[in-house]
């Protein structure tokens, strides 16, 4: 195989990889600010690459380039959903979890 | 009696393989959970990604586990209910609210659990908020534990007497003695902290073995430093079991005096081919504390974000030794000297290990990934073999429980009928108690060929081994055989 294939070659499995990592990071490297409303959120999320950085470890697993980067961004970035869809869970499950404990304490007195 | 026949393996082994099989999945839960929430809160405090790529990649594993151990445990409901429908009508009479709850929990788990995954790379502008999810699944799973142990304990340590009063003045299905039996306290405790231990191990083993499969220095970076946190959270869970394990062997000793005897001399079915499997078990984990103490030593000293203060650590491991020297006292001092030799054995084999990879712990975290699998197969098998024997499908509980008031079999009327209560109906004579109490392990041949007269050590011994006899029977029955009676 020449070199010009080989690289060919390289350069589409690292392509397939990332697309079909699930450990991919949508968000790493996003700069552009964080426009209302959840529809662009969400595009922005499925159109972001993973960035360039994978680049630098052909062959390797695609999460191997995110090791370095601690990808923290603004909070506004956040897609609104999620973090309502988030809030609203973490509530019904407190909430949840304080009526289970209340039955516990009351179940430890009475039979 | 008519029972369902399970092909091949048989009731009692088609039960302990779904349950086995369910305990190793299942305990890997808790231990994942609450490995996840300390990489997770040390990557964000370190601003490390290896931690936080760590905990992300096993959230993933453990969402696939958990689905696992879910549908094995309605199988497990489902086998129970066909195969020992008088053990599993039982525990629904005493504990149906508990299930109920238990269930809700299962729900509250697993919508968590994929919330948490999920939402992982959605949400790092909320970063605080994503890991509070994460923290918030160990408590949970400790409820679940909680409630689950009420019904484990219970049928260890019933509390005889207790917990009949408590069902019969109570509301059906809410037992408030028979949960909050003798063991239940430590069987949670034991159980929780194990899994930390076992969750956590698990880990290093994963990381163990990708180490070996891979060549790419940056990964093997990263699944060095990530078996060392995971072997370091396991250790410092595993530190605290010698304790738990002392008490827990005191409350069977006094509320379980026949599982305790099981266990501590190798009877029953604790025994299976030839072997005593809790034996087995005890092995494996002081192997386990000396492969641990040896890799403490060697890398404690490394600046690491994650350490566990030596001092802890010499204490503890002290507890081991006393444990290991209590149990040799109690028992026998074979078990003593075993188990200082396999720890030994264990602390030499990992520096091996350590040294042969050139420092890395890849062998030690596969090595001891597996033998935290085996050590909680082998405990939930010595547990559960302990107990007193199933004779003819009906468990035990006829201690908590007068006959006539227990239901028979499925799902009858708490109360019985007339012609329910008959079924149940103890036989009366000397002759037909020994026909129908010693035939269901043995033939009535073995009884007249026995060459000696110590009967009284013999129906005793009988008792062990799961021959359910009231006083009175056995007056009868020892009378019976003393004076050479035809059978």
């Amino acid at each position: 195989m020449s070199d010009e294939a080989e690289n060919r070659r390289q350069e589409t499995a690292e392509q397939e990889s990332h697309e079909d990592s699930p450990d991919k990071s949508p968000h790493e490297g996003a700069t552009e600010p964080q426009t209302e409303g959840n529809s662009d959120a969400d595009s922005k999320e499925q159109s972001t690459s993973p960035g360039a950085a994978t680049k630098e470890v052909p062959g390797g697993p695609a999460w191997e380039a995110e090791i370095d980067v601690y990808p923290l961004r603004e909070a506004t970035e956040d897609a609104k959903w999620a973090v309502r869809t988030v809030w609203i869970w973490i509530g019904f499950a407190l909430v949840a979890m304080g009526f289970i404990l209340v039955l516990l304490i009351l179940g430890a007195m009475h039979d | 009696m008519n029972h369902i026949e399970f092909p091949i393996l048989g009731a009692k082994w088609a039960i302990g393989s779904i349950a086995l099989f369910h305990t190793a999945v299942a305990s890997l839960a808790i231990g994942f959970a609450f490995f996840v929430a300390v990489a997770e809160i040390m990557g964000y405090v370190h601003k490390n990604r290896q931690y936080d790529l760590l905990a992300k990649r096993v959230q993933l594993i453990h969402v696939c586990i958990y689905n696992i151990g879910t549908i094995n445990a309605i199988g497990l409901v489902f086998a129970l209910s066909g195969l020992f429908p008088q053990f599993w009508s039982q525990i629904f009479v005493q504990f149906y609210w508990p299930l109920i709850v238990e269930e809700f929990l299962f729900f509250l788990l697993a919508t968590t659990l994929t919330f948490h995954y999920f939402f992982w790379d959605r949400l790092w502008g909320h970063k605080k908020l994503h890991i509070f999810m994460g923290v918030l699944l160990t408590p949970m799973f400790f409820l679940q534990f909680y409630i689950i142990n009420g019904l484990g304990g219970f049928m260890l340590t019933q509390g005889v007497g207790e917990a009949e009063l408590s069902l019969r003045t109570g509301i059906l299905g809410w037992d408030r003695l028979g949960f909050y039996n003798p063991s239940f306290l430590m069987l949670t405790l034991h159980r929780t902290l194990a899994n930390f231990a076992y969750g956590s191990f698990g880990v290093a083993g994963i990381c163990g073995a990708m180490l070996y499969l891979t060549n790419r220095p940056k990964v093997k970076a990263f699944y060095e430093e990530g078996g060392r946190l995971a072997f370091y959270v396991a250790f410092a869970a595993f530190l605290s079991l010698p304790i738990i394990g002392y008490f827990y062997a005191h409350v069977l000793r006094t509320q379980a005096n026949e599982a305790f005897v099981n266990l501590m001399w190798g009877r029953g079915d604790v025994v299976a081919g030839g072997v005593d499997w809790w034996w087995v078990k005890h092995i494996l984990v002081a192997s386990m504390l000396g492969m641990c103490l040896t890799y403490f030593m060697r890398t404690s000293d490394d600046k690491r974000p994650f350490n566990i203060p030596n001092i802890m650590v010499i204490s503890v491991a002290g507890f081991y030794i006393m444990f290991y020297l209590a149990m040799g006292m109690i028992m026998t001092w074979a078990f003593f000297w075993w188990m200082l030799a396999f720890g030994i054995g264990g602390a030499c084999l990992s520096g091996h290990l350590l040294s042969y990879h050139q420092g890395s712990g890849r062998g030690v975290y596969l090595l001891i990934g597996i033998l935290s699998f085996a050590t909680v197969l082998l405990g939930g098998y010595a547990r559960e073999s302990a107990r007193p024997r199933f004779v003819d499908r009906i468990s035990h509980y006829d201690q908590v429980f007068v006959p006539e008031d227990r239901q028979p079999y499925l799902m009858l009327p708490l109360k019985p009928t007339t012609e329910a209560a008959t079924v149940m109906k103890e036989p009366v004579g000397a002759g037909e108690l020994i026909r129908k109490k010693c035939t269901g392990c043995h033939t009535l041949d073995r009884i007249k060929n026995y060459p000696r007269t110590n009967w009284d050590t013999v129906v005793r011994q009988m008792e062990v081994y799961g021959a359910r006899l009231s006083d009175k029977e056995r007056e009868l029955v020892t009378a019976h055989l003393k004076e050479g009676k035809p059978l």
